[in-house]
């Protein structure tokens, strides 16, 4: 026999159930095509939702963190115009020093150093010294320090009486501070 | 009744639902009928069992028809958020504003850092002082200052022209809005008539 399939088809088309066997092959392709549609057609769609869905949550998140992070840029933008540049830090130390001498107070030594922040490229200018002067006088120099148009901070203040109470001259241990920006931190645009 | 006597009349209603033709022909045999009582029952299962799956069939293209409408609208959503970010990201580039993922990953420390700046500037050694000069009687003199801006502590050295001089100023800094806990760590009699004190103070730290 050339196709012992068809031989077992006509043997099974000679038997008394053959009348239903055309329905159960319809039902047969029927379910085939039926999985056919939910496995592939309506699973697709299914996945593609999903897939969607997941990539929209993302670009929604960054669209947010884009706008959040814009808006903290140009705050920050106002902040590091406030700092000093690094080449700046030499003029801004006679400066203070300058402005001892304008408030008649006494600032003979000021040490520098720098020390490195967790911002990569801002510094930290730490000036220290000893200043003398009437109190008045002192405080005048601490009011124009603390309203400087540079971001200077009194760090430490150690008051200590002067020997001579009768001249009312007050010795102060201080430290400023200011944080230099490199050029690499953005100022807002002009 | 016996249950021979109900599956012959079982097969008898069978019969007659399966082939209309055998109510005309009561006294006729066919010996040589393929016919099976079971078929019509079998067929009617398969029919109800096709209508079934032909529903489901159904009901899957439509669910799939609505999935895939969604699917469109859904993508035109993001590729609107898509569209808009990227302005934003081009608007930013034009204002200078650096949002690369380099510059993105650093800016939780620049915000800390710029927090940081701000909050010190908050404190004023200016108002610091002032508040002080009025906090302390005329009865006392102070000798040395150290403030610890980061806890805001105070320590405070000074004279005395009497023990009870002390208590007043501890008791002032009690009941003083900027100034609290005031702790007296010694009092020492000089013997020239001075007593000298140390005392730490917290200071709260308003802004104007």
């Amino acid at each position: 026999m050339m196709f012992p399939g068809l031989d077992r088809l006509q043997h099974a088309l000679r038997q008394p159930y053959a009348p239903i066997l055309p329905w159960v092959a319809f039902v047969a392709t029927l379910f085939v095509l039926s999985y056919g549609i939910h496995a592939l057609v309506l699973g697709a769609a299914e996945q593609e939702q999903v897939r969607l869905e997941a990539e929209s949550v993302k670009a929604r998140q960054q669209l947010s963190r884009h706008k959040e992070a814009k808006k903290a840029k140009a705050d920050l933008q106002r902040v590091w115009a406030v700092l000093p540049l690094f080449r700046d830090f030499a003029p801004l130390a006679l400066g203070v020093t300058e402005e001892a001498k304008r408030d008649q107070v006494t600032l003979p030594a000021l040490s520098y150093r720098t020390e490195k922040t967790a911002v990569p490229d801002a510094t930290k200018a730490i000036l220290q010294g000893t200043v003398t002067g009437r109190y008045e006088d002192l405080r005048r120099f601490l009011y124009n320090l603390e309203s400087a148009e540079e971001l200077l901070f009194i760090e430490d203040l150690n008051l200590i009486r002067s020997g001579n109470v009768q001249d009312q001259q007050l010795t102060f241990n201080i430290r400023i501070s200011t944080y230099l920006r490199g050029e690499h931190l953005q100022s807002p645009a002009p | 009744m016996s249950m021979g006597n109900l599956t012959s009349s079982l097969r008898d209603v069978v019969t007659r639902l399966g082939q209309p033709s055998a109510r005309t022909g009561a006294f006729a045999i066919n010996l040589s009928s393929r016919y099976r009582w079971y078929l019509a029952p079998a067929r009617l299962v398969i029919m109800l069992l096709a209508g079934v799956i032909g529903v489901a069939m159904l009901w899957d293209i439509s669910r799939a028809w609505l999935a895939w409408q969604d699917v469109e609208s859904m993508e035109s959503a993001l590729k609107q958020v898509q569209d808009r970010d990227r302005e934003l990201l081009k608007d930013a580039q034009q204002e200078g504003i650096d949002l690369s993922e380099a510059a993105l990953l650093v800016l939780p420390k620049e915000i800390e850092f710029a927090n940081q700046l701000i909050e010190k500037r908050s404190f004023s050694w200016t108002r610091f002082l002032t508040e002080l000069e009025r906090a302390i009687p005329q009865r006392i003199a102070v000798n040395s200052i150290r403030l610890d801006p980061a806890n805001s502590t105070i320590m405070l050295t000074g004279s005395a022209r009497a023990l009870e001089d002390v208590t007043t100023l501890t008791v002032t800094f009690q009941d003083h809005p900027q100034f609290k806990e005031p702790v007296l760590g010694q009092h020492r009699d000089m013997g020239n008539g001075l007593v000298e004190f140390d005392l730490s103070i917290k200071y709260r730290n308003r802004n104007p």
